[in-house]
């Protein structure tokens, strides 16, 4: 099914945003986690 | 002393604080603000001028089940982008940048804003080929 335009139009204008953001907190995904959890481990 | 190496990597990163810079933090947390903020703007103006009855062209299950399940998308997206640009606000405006808060912010604004919205994406843009109904009947069943 093909989305109206509106809805294909707002999801693309926040794609621009997201993907940015998605890039930017990478480290977050994983890296601040196992940081978290080795911080832990060491007190 | 532990003879694992990447136990001794750790207490030497944990004696310095965090991994990342506490300025680079603060920077992440600024820049994140600004693009929720434009992001909140683009969400609030759709949700704020279409409704369900107007996006549902084919009068079928199929196509009322995927614009009602795209508009609650944007709305559950809209509140956590919300949350998060309020939080980061509040974390910059304290006299004394608390890296360790502003981080799991951050960790918030990966998981709950932008992957959430990878999965709208993935559910609205035609060239997955997969539309919202076939991708949520697991969760639907469960």
């Amino acid at each position: 099914m093909k989305p109206v335009r509106a809805a294909r139009d707002v999801v693309l204008a926040i794609s621009r945003v997201y993907e940015e953001l998605r890039d930017d907190l990478a480290y977050y995904e994983s890296d601040y986690l196992t940081q978290r959890r080795m911080q832990s481990q060491v007190k | 002393m532990t003879n694992q190496p990447y136990l001794s990597c750790a207490l030497r990163k944990s004696e310095r604080g965090t991994i990342m810079p506490a300025t680079k933090v603060k920077g992440l947390a600024e820049t994140s603000r600004e693009k929720l903020k434009a992001a909140i703007e683009e969400v609030e103006r759709f949700l704020n001028n279409h409704a369900l009855p107007e996006l549902v062209q084919e009068d079928n299950e199929e196509s009322r089940a995927f614009y009602s399940g795209m508009l609650s998308d944007l709305r559950h997206l809209l509140v956590f982008s919300e949350v998060a640009y309020e939080k980061l606000g509040a974390v910059l405006r304290r006299p004394n940048f608390d890296t360790d808060l502003a981080e799991r912010i951050l960790y918030e604004v990966y998981h709950h804003a932008s992957t959430p919205f990878s999965i709208l994406k993935m559910n609205v843009t035609p060239k997955t080929g997969a539309t919202r109904t076939q991708a949520r009947t697991p969760s639907a069943s469960g």
